[in-house]
C-alpha cells in the first residue's frame, strides 16, 4: 500500500470507540475520493447542478412568460373558485376530512399479516399492523407499507384484453361459458389451471369444489418462494408434513442456522419482536444470545451476538458437527447424525454446543427454509434432544397443503403442456414465465395450451404469452381470507372499490368451478358461517380482522430417529468450488413488487444497495475473480449463464457468490423494467437456492449500482455506541462517558420548554435493520421516489435513514471485513433545541415551535438557499432537487396520473421543487392527537395517543415517541435509562432524539 | 439666442444647433425620486388593496341552488349544525348530503322549481356542485372541531350568516387576520352552548376582558401561534 494511500485513510476517519473500528462502507475503509465526497460535502459534486433538459435560455423565456401570465392572468384576482361536491348520501360514520380504519390482511404468499388501514374518503392510504394479529401484534414490513402504492399503480391491468384488443367482462363470460360448457361434458379434460399460493379458505374449499366438478381437470399451485423444504424436512424427521411455529420470548440461546427469522418469512414480524422481547440486559428471564451461522448477511445475521460465516453447503455438516459436540456434551442425539468435523468452526461449534447443552429445552436451532429437508430434519434430531419440541418450537398441522409440492407441480404442469393436450391454461395471478424453473421450460410448453387465460394485478412476463388477460384485485380492493402459520383465520376486506373492475382469483375460480355464488363477499362470508360461526361473529371478524381462538391445536411431534439418521446418512459430501446462493429480496421478494418504486428505492438492509439486486462476494473472492465493486462477472452454472453486477459485501461466505432474486423483469411496469440482473435462468429446480459448481469470470461493462450507504455520512465520531453486557453490568453509563467534552455553553439564551415537549428513544438493541419504518415514512409523509439515478447523486428523499456500519471481527486488522459486526441505527431530524439549522435560515423558514419543541420546517417560505442542511450535524435534511412527483422523475419522467394522485396523504403538504424538508415528527398525527385531545376536553395528550409513523410499524417497538417533560411516560422512563446517549450531544445541540447504547451478549467462551 | 439657433454661449463653438431644451437637464436629477414614489404608491397600492381583506371580503358567488341562509338559519331559526353535521366532529364543517335537503323538501315545498336540481340529485346520485365560499390556501390545515368546541362562536368568522340571502366572505381570512385571534383568544369566546347563537351578547355588567381570561382558563384554550400549528 503506498504512503499516500495510507495518508488518505487517516483523514478519512473511521469512528473508533470501546477498541472497535466501524466502517460504513468498503469505501469508507479505503478511503476513495467518493467517500470523501460524501463526507465533505452537503451533496455530492454534480448533485446541486440542474442537468435536467431545461436550458438556461428556455428558463428565461418560461419564467418571463409566467411573468407576464402572473401580472395579466392570476395576479389580481381572487384564488380560482374552487367547487364543494357533497355525499348525496353520506355514508354512516364518515365524517369528511377525518380517516377510517379497517381491518383487513395481506398474504404474500404464505407471508399473512394481519392489517389496519387508513382511508380518506373511501381511499387507503396508510397500512398499519394490526395489534390483534398474531403474526402482526401491530408491527408491519416494508411489503405491507409499501402494498398502498401497488394499488395505484397505473401499470395494473385496467380491461379485459383479448390478444392486446380491450374487451369486456361479458365478452370474456360468455366465451368461458363457452369453454365450461365443453368441460362439462368431458369432465374437464384438457383444462390445466395453474395458480399462485394461496393461504385462504376460501380458496382452497373452491379447489375443492373444483376438482369435484371436473375430476379431469388438474391444478397446480406454483410459488417460487415456498415452504416446500419445510414440510418435507418435518415428514423426513416426524413422518407428517408439519409447520414449526418458533417461541422466540422463551429460548435464552438461539441459532439461526441460515435462517432468516427477522427478514422475510412468515411470522418474521412476530419473531422480531419475541426475540426483542429479550433483548434487553434487564428483561426478565435474562438476555438472550443469538448465534447466526449463515453464506451471506441477513438483518438476522447483522442481529446476532455472534455470527458464523458458512456455505450453504457447509450448513448440514456444520450441523453435524455440532450434533456430535452435543453428544461430548452429554446430549443424546440420535445415533447416525453426529459427525465429527474439522472445519476452522470447531471453536465456534464447541462453545456453542456447551452454551446449549447448558440450556436444555430453553434453546434453539432454526433452519432455514430453504436448506434441503434432510439439513432440515438434523436440526428437529439436534432439537429434540436438546428437549426443545414443544418448548421453544411447536408444531402445526398445515392448513391445507396441496397434495404435491409446488416445484413437482410446475414440473408436471409444464409437462402436461409441453404434451400439447392441453386445450384451456388459466393461470391465477403469479408469473410463473418468469420465475419457473430454469430447467422447466414453462414458457415454452405454455404456449402449446390452445386458450391461454391470465388474471394478474399487472401485465407481467406470463401476461404477454396469454391471450386473455384479466384483471385481477388487488388485496385492498376484494374480499379474501387467509390463515397465518399459527393457524390464525383472518378477514381480506376491501377498502375501496375495484379500481379497475377487476375479479379476485376467489370469483374467478367460483366461475370455474361452477358456483353458485360468484361475488366474492358471499363466497367468504359462506366459508366463514360454515367454518367460524354465526352472524354475530362474522361480525365481529370483520371489525378484528382476526377470528378469535382459531389459533391452530398445537401438534404433539415425536422423532423418527432412523429416518433422521437416514437422512443425515443421504447428505451429499460438500464440493469445493464456486457456489451460487440465490436470496429472497427483502425489497421485490419474488420479483412481484418490481414496479413498486417505494420498494425499489428502498436500500437493501445489509448492502443499502437500490433499485438492483448484484453478485455479493466477499473481499478474498473478489480478489481472486479480479472485480471491483461496479464491474460485471459472468456467472455460469450448469451451461447457462448471467451477468451482473459485483457489489463487495463483507461478511460473505468464501468462494461464495450470492445475489438476489426479482429483478431484472422484462414486463413489470415503467418502475420496474431492466432494473438489476434476473438470476431465475441459473435457479433449476434442484439448485433453487444453491447451485454448486459454479464459475464466475471478470467481463468487460460496468453496473451502475445505486447504494446510498456512504450518503449522509458523518466523520470519524461515536455515533453508534455498544457495549458487551458484561461491560455494561460493570459500567452501565458507558455509553454517556465514551465522548468527554467540556461544560457546554450556549450562544444564545436558551429558550425554555415548558407544557407537552416531544422527544424520542430509539433502542439500538431492539432495532433489526428491517426498513419498515422507512416506507411507513414514505407512505405517510408524502415522500417521493427519486429514481436511479438521481440516487447515485445522492439525492433520495427518506425522511429517515437506516444506517449500517460494519466493524471488522478480526482484532488484529480492523480494516479487515471479511468477518464484520454489524450495527444499525434509524436517523432522522433530532429536533434539535438548539437547532443549527434555524440559525443560518436568511428567510426563518426552519424555526422552533414553543408548543412542543419541533424543529418546524415551513415550506412556503423556503428558497431553497440548503444553508440549514450545510448545517445539520446529522445530515437528515432533504432538498427537493426536482418536482419529483409532478415530474415523476424516478419513473421515466411520467407526470402523476390522477389515480396514482390518489395515494397522498391529505394532512401532509406535498412539496414542490426547491424546498427544503425533513422528519417532522409526523406533526400531522401530533396535531390529531392535540385535536382529539381538545375535542375531548383533556388538558394533555394522554401518553401513547401520538405514535409516529415509524414508532408505529416497528415489530420490535424500537422506537418510542411521548412527551420528555412527564416524567411517567414511556419515553422519560426510557431516556432514564443508562444506555441512553444523545448523538452528538458534544455540539450542545440539545437532541430530543436520543439513542439506547446496543448490548450484545458473547459467549464469553468466544470473547478474546 | 442667435439667428442660427446657436446659444450665445462662447464655450460652444458647435455649429450643430441644440435639440432638447435646457429642462431636460433636470430629468435625470428628478426620474429617481418620482421613480421611487410610483414605486412606493404601486406597492402600497398592492399591498393594502390586493391584500385578502380586500380581495376576499365580500366574495359571494352565485350558488347552483338559490339556497337562503336567511330563510333557514334566520328566520326559520335551524341550529347551523343540522345541516353542517361535522363541524364539531372533525376538520371540515361540511356542506350536507343532499339527503339532509330531502329530509324536509320531501313534504315542504316538494315541487319548487328552485329545489329541482335538489331533486335530481337525490333521484340520479350526482352530487350538486356548489361553489366554495371560504377558502383558505391549501398549506394551511384547520379544524373546525379544535373551533367550535372551544367556544369560537360561527359568526365570528363567517358573519351574520343568518342574514345573508346570498354567503359572502365577512372576514380576510388571512394568515395575520387568524394570528390575531390566536394571540389574544380571550375576546373572541363565548360559552360553548351559545356557539350557534349569532346573536349571542356579552352578559350585561361582566367585563370583556375577565369574561374572555375566564373562558380561556376554563376551556383550557391554548391557541398555537406555532408554524407546524396549522402548516405541515
Amino acid at each position: 500500500m503506498s504512503q499516500n494511500h495510507n495518508e488518505n485513510r487517516s483523514e478519512l476517519l473511521p469512528i473508533e470507540e470501546n477498541g472497535k473500528t466501524y466502517w460504513r462502507s468498503l469505501d469508507h475503509v479505503a478511503g476513495t475520493s467518493e467517500f470523501r465526497d460524501f463526507v465533505a460535502r452537503e451533496f455530492p459534486e454534480g448533485a446541486s447542478e440542474l442537468n435536467d433538459p431545461v436550458s438556461r435560455r428556455s428558463f428565461m423565456s418560461l419564467m418571463g412568460a409566467s411573468l407576464a401570465l402572473a401580472g395579466l392572468g392570476t395576479g389580481c384576482v381572487r384564488r380560482p373558485e374552487e367547487k364543494i361536491l357533497p355525499y348525496v348520501r353520506r355514508p354512516e360514520d364518515l365524517v369528511p376530512g377525518l380517516p377510517q380504519f379497517y381491518a383487513t390482511t395481506m398474504a404474500v404468499s404464505d407471508m399473512v399479516t394481519g392489517l389496519v388501514v387508513e382511508a380518506h374518503e373511501g381511499r387507503p392510504t396508510k397500512i398499519e399492523g394490526n395489534r390483534l394479529h398474531p403474526a402482526s401484534r401491530g408491527g408491519a414490513c416494508t411489503f405491507e407499507q409499501a402494498a398502498v402504492l401497488s394499488l395505484y399503480d397505473p401499470d395494473r391491468t385496467v380491461r379485459v384484453f383479448q390478444d392486446r384488443v380491450e374487451k369486456s367482462w361479458a365478452d370474456f363470460d360468455a366465451y368461458l361459458d363457452g369453454l365450461l360448457q365443453k368441460f362439462r361434458g368431458n369432465g374437464g379434460n384438457g383444462l390445466v389451471i395453474v395458480s399462485e399460493s394461496s393461504a385462504s379458505p376460501t380458496f382452497a374449499r373452491l379447489r375443492r369444489q373444483l376438482t369435484e366438478a371436473l375430476p379431469q381437470a388438474r391444478f397446480f399451485q406454483w410459488e417460487p418462494v415456498s415452504n416446500e423444504r419445510v414440510l418435507a424436512g418435518t415428514r423426513l424427521a416426524f413422518g407428517q408434513p408439519l409447520e414449526p411455529v418458533y417461541r422466540l420470548e422463551r429460548a435464552d440461546v438461539i441459532v439461526a442456522v441460515d435462517a432468516d427469522l427477522f427478514g422475510s418469512g412468515p411470522f418474521h414480524l412476530r419473531y422480531s419482536r419475541d426475540w426483542a422481547s429479550r433483548r434487553a440486559p434487564d428483561a426478565p428471564g435474562g438476555m438472550n444470545r443469538l448465534y447466526a451461522v449463515e453464506p451471506v448477511f441477513t438483518v438476522t445475521g447483522a442481529s446476532a451476538d455472534h455470527r458464523l460465516r458458512v456455505r450453504s453447503s457447509q450448513i448440514g455438516p456444520f450441523l453435524r458437527a455440532l450434533a456430535a459436540e452435543l453428544q461430548g456434551q452429554g446430549v443424546a442425539i440420535p445415533a447416525g447424525i453426529a459427525q465429527a468435523g474439522q472445519g476452522a468452526w470447531q471453536k465456534f461449534v464447541q462453545a456453542l454446543a456447551r452454551d446449549l447443552a447448558a440450556k436444555r429445552g430453553r434453546s434453539l436451532v432454526a433452519v432455514g427454509r430453504f436448506q434441503a429437508p434432510e439439513v432440515q430434519a438434523i436440526a428437529w434430531a439436534i432439537n429434540d434432544a436438546l428437549g426443545n419440541l414443544g418448548e421453544t418450537v411447536r408444531f402445526a398441522q398445515p392448513a391445507d397443503v396441496p397434495a404435491i409440492a409446488p416445484t413437482e407441480a410446475i414440473r408436471q404442469a409444464t409437462a402436461l403442456l409441453d404434451g400439447g393436450n392441453v386445450d384451456t391454461l388459466v393461470v391465477l395471478g403469479g408469473n410463473p414465465v418468469y420465475d419457473a424453473p430454469a430447467d422447466v421450460p414453462f414458457a415454452a410448453a405454455m404456449q402449446k395450451a390452445k386458450n391461454r387465460i391470465h388474471l394478474t394485478q399487472a401485465p407481467n412476463e406470463t401476461s404477454a404469452l396469454a391471450q386473455w388477460v384479466l384483471p385481477e384485485t388487488h388485496f385492498l380492493e376484494e374480499w379474501g381470507d387467509a390463515v397465518a402459520l399459527d393457524g390464525t383465520w383472518s378477514l381480506v376486506q376491501p377498502l375501496i372499490r375495484p379500481i379497475w373492475d377487476g375479479r379476485s382469483k376467489i370469483e374467478l375460480l367460483a366461475r370455474l368451478a361452477g358456483s353458485q355464488q360468484t361475488k366474492g363477499y358471499d363466497l367468504v362470508r359462506a366459508t366463514f358461517l360454515e367454518n367460524q360461526g354465526s352472524e354475530a361473529d362474522w361480525r365481529k371478524a370483520l371489525h378484528d380482522g382476526v377470528v378469535d381462538g382459531t389459533s391452530r391445536r398445537w401438534v404433539e411431534a415425536t422423532l423418527d430417529a432412523g429416518s433422521a439418521a437416514g437422512a443425515a446418512g443421504r447428505l451429499a459430501a460438500p464440493k469445493d468450488g464456486l457456489e451460487l446462493v440465490f436470496l429472497v429480496d427483502n425489497k421485490v421478494y419474488d420479483g412481484r413488487f418490481a414496479n413498486n418504486g417505494w420498494l425499489q428505492e428502498l436500500p437493501e438492509p445489509t448492502t443499502k444497495l437500490t433499485w438492483t439486486n448484484a453478485a455479493l462476494m466477499g473481499p478474498a473472492l473478489a480478489e481472486k475473480l479480479g472485480v471491483k465493486s461496479g464491474e460485471m462477472v459472468r456467472l455460469e452454472v450448469g451451461g447457462r449463464s448471467v451477468d451482473a453486477g459485483v457489489w463487495v459485501q463483507p461478511g460473505t461466505a468464501d468462494d461464495t457468490i450470492a445475489i438476489a432474486l426479482g429483478y431484472g423483469r422484462t414486463f413489470a411496469g415503467r418502475v420496474g423494467n431492466n432494473r438489476g440482473f434476473n438470476v431465475y435462468p441459473l435457479r433449476t429446480a434442484e439448485g433453487a437456492w444453491t447451485a454448486t459448481g459454479a464459475s464466475a469470470t471478470k467481463i468487460a461493462g460496468t453496473a451502475l449500482l445505486a447504494a446510498t450507504q456512504d450518503h449522509h455520512s458523518m466523520e470519524g465520531r461515536p455515533l453508534v455506541r455498544e457495549a458487551n453486557l458484561r461491560d455494561y453490568e460493570q459500567n452501565p453509563y458507558f455509553a454517556r462517558e465514551m465522548v468527554q467534552h467540556p461544560p457546554l455553553v450556549a450562544l444564545w439564551k436558551q429558550h425554555e420548554y415548558t407544557g407537552q415537549q416531544w422527544g424520542m428513544a430509539i433502542d439500538l438493541n431492539s432495532c433489526v435493520g428491517c426498513n419498515g419504518c422507512m416506507v411507513a415514512c414514505q407512505a405517510e409523509n408524502n415522500i417521493p421516489i427519486v429514481g436511479p439515478e438521481q440516487t447515485r447523486m445522492g439525492r433520495e428523499m427518506h425522511w429517515i435513514r437506516l444506517d449500517r456500519y460494519f466493524a471488522s471481527a478480526n482484532a488484529a486488522d480492523p480494516t479487515d471485513l471479511t468477518d464484520a459486526e454489524v450495527v444499525f441505527q434509524p436517523v432522522t431530524c433530532m429536533q434539535c433545541e438548539n437547532a443549527p439549522c434555524e440559525n443560518v435560515c436568511p428567510v426563518a423558514a426552519t424555526v422552533h415551535s414553543k408548543d412542543g419543541g419541533l424543529n418546524d420546517m415551513v415550506y412556503n417560505r423556503c428558497i431553497g438557499t440548503r444553508y440549514c442542511s450545510n448545517n445539520c450535524p446529522y445530515k437528515v435534511r432533504r432538498f427537493n432537487f426536482f418536482d419529483w412527483h409532478t415530474k415523476g422523475t424516478g419513473t421515466g419522467g411520467n407526470p402523476l396520473t390522477d389515480v396514482e394522485k390518489m395515494k397522498f396523504n391529505p394532512d401532509v403538504t406535498v412539496r414542490t421543487r426547491g424546498v427544503m424538508e425533513k422528519c417532522t415528527y409526523c406533526v400531522q398525527r401530533i396535531n390529531a392527537a392535540k385535536r382529539d385531545a381538545k375535542v375531548s376536553g383533556l388538558e394533555k395528550v394522554p401518553d401513547g395517543a401520538i405514535t409516529p409513523a415509524c414508532a408505529q410499524t416497528c415489530p420490535t417497538e424500537a422506537i418510542v415517541f411521548g412527551d420528555v417533560n412527564d416524567p411517567n411516560s414511556r419515553v422519560s422512563k426510557l431516556k432514564k435509562q443508562p444506555r441512553n446517549y444523545e448523538m452528538l450531544a458534544e455540539f450542545n445541540t440539545k437532541p430530543r432524539t436520543s439513542y439506547l447504547a446496543r448490548i450484545r451478549n458473547p459467549n464469553p467462551e468466544l470473547v478474546s | 439666442m442667435d439667428s442660427t439657433g446657436h446659444r450665445p454661449d462662447d464655450r460652444d463653438q458647435s455649429p450643430v444647433p441644440y435639440v432638447f431644451p435646457p429642462w431636460v437637464n433636470q430629468i435625470p436629477r428628478v426620474l429617481p425620486i418620482a421613480a421611487l414614489a410610483a414605486a412606493v404608491v404601486v406597492i402600497f397600492t398592492i399591498w393594502f388593496w390586493f391584500s385578502p381583506k380586500h380581495t376576499e371580503v365580500g366574495y359571494a358567488p352565485k350558488q347552483p341552488v338559490a339556497y337562503s341562509h336567511k330563510l333557514h338559519a334566520g328566520d326559520l331559526g335551524i341550529d347551523c349544525r343540522y345541516c353542517h353535521t361535522a363541524v364539531e366532529k372533525g376538520p371540515n364543517a361540511t356542506v350536507p348530503p343532499t339527503e339532509t335537503c330531502m329530509n324536509c323538501h320531501t313534504v315542504v315545498r316538494h315541487d319548487s322549481p328552485k329545489l329541482e336540481l335538489v331533486r335530481q340529485s337525490f333521484a340520479t346520485g350526482e352530487p350538486i356542485e356548489w361553489t366554495r365560499v371560504h377558502a383558505i390556501a391549501d398549506f394551511a390545515y384547520f379544524s373546525h372541531a379544535q373551533h367550535v368546541t372551544k367556544g369560537v362562536g360561527c359568526v365570528e368568522c363567517h358573519g351574520r350568516v343568518d342574514q345573508m340571502e346570498v354567503v359572502r366572505v365577512e372576514q380576510p381570512l388571512s394568515m395575520s387576520w387568524c394570528l390575531d385571534c390566536h394571540r389574544n383568544p380571550g375576546p373572541r369566546l363565548r360559552p360553548k352552548d351559545q356557539v350557534t347563537n349569532m346573536n349571542w351578547k356579552l352578559p350585561e355588567g361582566e367585563d370583556p376582558v375577565a369574561f374572555g381570561n375566564k373562558l380561556v382558563e376554563q376551556y383550557h384554550v391554548a391557541a398555537p401561534v406555532d408554524c407546524s400549528g396549522c402548516h405541515r
